[in-house]
């Protein structure tokens, strides 16, 4: 009798601690996919290279006929069209503004929304001849903006076309973010 | 009695039956008849701001020499064609980059440079904001442009990346007041005796003008020089002139649409047209 009390009693505490183990586990899990921010709290960075991804909201411009640019061998030149209104949708993940990369274009395009020196959207590469008009929010920025105005930019980000390597020039273009539910 | 009642309804028929037209005016005199003819205006749809712009860039390549030591010379213990180090572009456009505005509303432009992790070597540009015009209707060929031209300094000792260059496109609020220069000559002279010039200004869309006929007069500056600031977003066109009614003497300039001439306003006599009196104007 005494022997299968003391076995039993072990049990007890070997099912505690195996349960203990296993909700501090859980636990970390869940912090670790939903409420750890990345370093410097950015959660993108600007790609070396262009994404291989192509922007999945970009759209044709319809202007293939343009001329290419004129560049200078090693250089780059390219058009750019936009709007300095951009508006985010808390409620819909999606950051609505107004961007081409025409077909006179001669460098593959990334864009990123920043605000307070924040990436808080990037796109997908953005080759010449494409429009975007609407771009993804991603779930931590969703939770992490507040509805306002804010004064942010556009930074536009250039690519060779036939190797991806990134130019050391970019551009950034003063935009007005409206944040809204 | 019936038949004064009789009487009395046959008259008010009568006046009943009478027709009273109060729209025209008619001159019994010469039997003509007036009417205002009205017309309400509605202010056209202003268009929508559309920004577009091309950035160009040479390949941002210099080359940097080291400082040379020279020749030794044993017999005297001293170097000899000696130089300092220094920079240069690969190419003559490897260091330029221009930015041609195609929006329809005036862009500032800005040029910075900033060193890669670890660099030292800083760049500087000839002209680092500016401000491009808009594009002008019609005239795609002579879109308005910047060219900004970097120049790196420092020392490096080994090959690499020495930092990165961002163009910061911004809205301008273009300032709507412009000076309005007219350049008077001797031989087809616009000022009266007095030397003034006169600057009457009106807008198609709503003639409103800057002061009834002959308008405001000019500031006379050095020599032969007038100026006059003028706020274009409310007038688009201009008559330079002596201020003098044309019995007595009066000189004036042809219409000026101030629209078609590039965003500078700097007017001379050019000539004169027989046809309608008046002197023509060229823009520099």
């Amino acid at each position: 009798m005494e022997k299968n009390n003391s076995g039993s009693g072990k049990m007890k505490i070997i099912t505690a601690v195996l349960v203990i183990v296993t909700l501090v586990a859980i636990g970390v899990s869940v912090w670790a996919l939903f409420f750890r921010s990345d370093d410097n709290g950015n959660a993108l960075l600007a790609p070396d290279y262009a994404p291989v991804s192509i922007e999945k909201y970009a759209e044709d411009i319809g202007d293939d006929s343009a001329s290419k640019l004129e560049q200078t061998e090693g250089g780059g030149a390219v058009s750019m069209s936009y709007s300095t209104e951009v508006g985010i949708s808390l409620s819909e993940k999606t950051v609505s503004l107004f961007f081409e990369n025409p077909g006179k274009s001669n460098q593959d395009v990334v864009i990123q929304i920043v605000i307070h020196d924040t990436v808080v959207a990037q796109s997908g590469r953005i080759t010449p001849g494409k429009r975007v008009t609407m771009l993804d929010l991603p779930n931590n920025m969703s939770s992490s903006l507040e509805e306002g105005g804010y004064n942010g930019k556009i930074v536009v980000l250039y690519y060779q076309p036939e190797n991806g390597e990134k130019a050391i020039l970019n551009t950034d273009i003063p935009v007005n973010i409206n944040v809204s539910y | 009695m019936r038949k004064l009642l009789s009487v009395v309804l046959a008259v008010a028929m009568i006046c009943a039956l009478a027709i009273t037209a109060n729209a025209d005016t008619l001159d019994t005199s010469s039997n003509t008849a007036s009417k205002d003819v009205t017309a309400t205006y509605v202010a056209g749809a202003k268009a929508a701001t559309v920004y577009s712009v091309d950035v160009a860039w040479g390949d941002l390549k210099f080359t940097y020499t080291d400082r040379s030591e020279g020749v030794w010379d044993p017999a005297t213990h001293t170097y000899s064609n000696q130089s300092d180090a220094v920079w240069a572009p690969e190419t003559a456009d490897s260091n330029k980059i221009t930015v041609t505005n195609h929006s329809n509303a005036a862009v500032n432009v800005a040029f910075a440079y900033t060193p890669a992790e670890g660099s030292t070597v800083t760049g500087t540009f000839d002209s680092a904001t500016a401000t491009i015009p808009a594009a002008v209707e019609n005239d795609l060929a002579n879109a308005p442009k910047h060219t900004a031209v970097l120049t790196v300094a420092g020392a490096i000792t080994e090959s690499g990346t020495l930092g990165t260059v961002t163009v910061t496109l911004d809205a301008s609020e273009e300032a709507t007041t412009k000076t309005v220069t007219f350049t008077d000559n001797a031989e087809m002279s616009l000022a009266n005796e007095s030397g003034d010039v006169y600057l009457y200004a009106w807008k198609d869309a709503d003639s409103s003008i800057n002061n009834t006929w002959p308008g405001q007069k000019m500031t006379k500056g050095e020599g032969n020089v007038y100026t006059f600031e003028l706020d274009v977003d409310t007038y688009d066109h201009i008559i330079i002139g002596n201020g003098l009614d044309s019995t007595a003497g009066g000189k004036q300039t042809v219409d000026i649409d101030l629209t078609t001439l590039g965003g500078n306003y700097n007017l001379h006599v050019s000539g004169f047209d027989t046809d309608t009196g008046k002197y023509t104007v060229s823009n520099s």
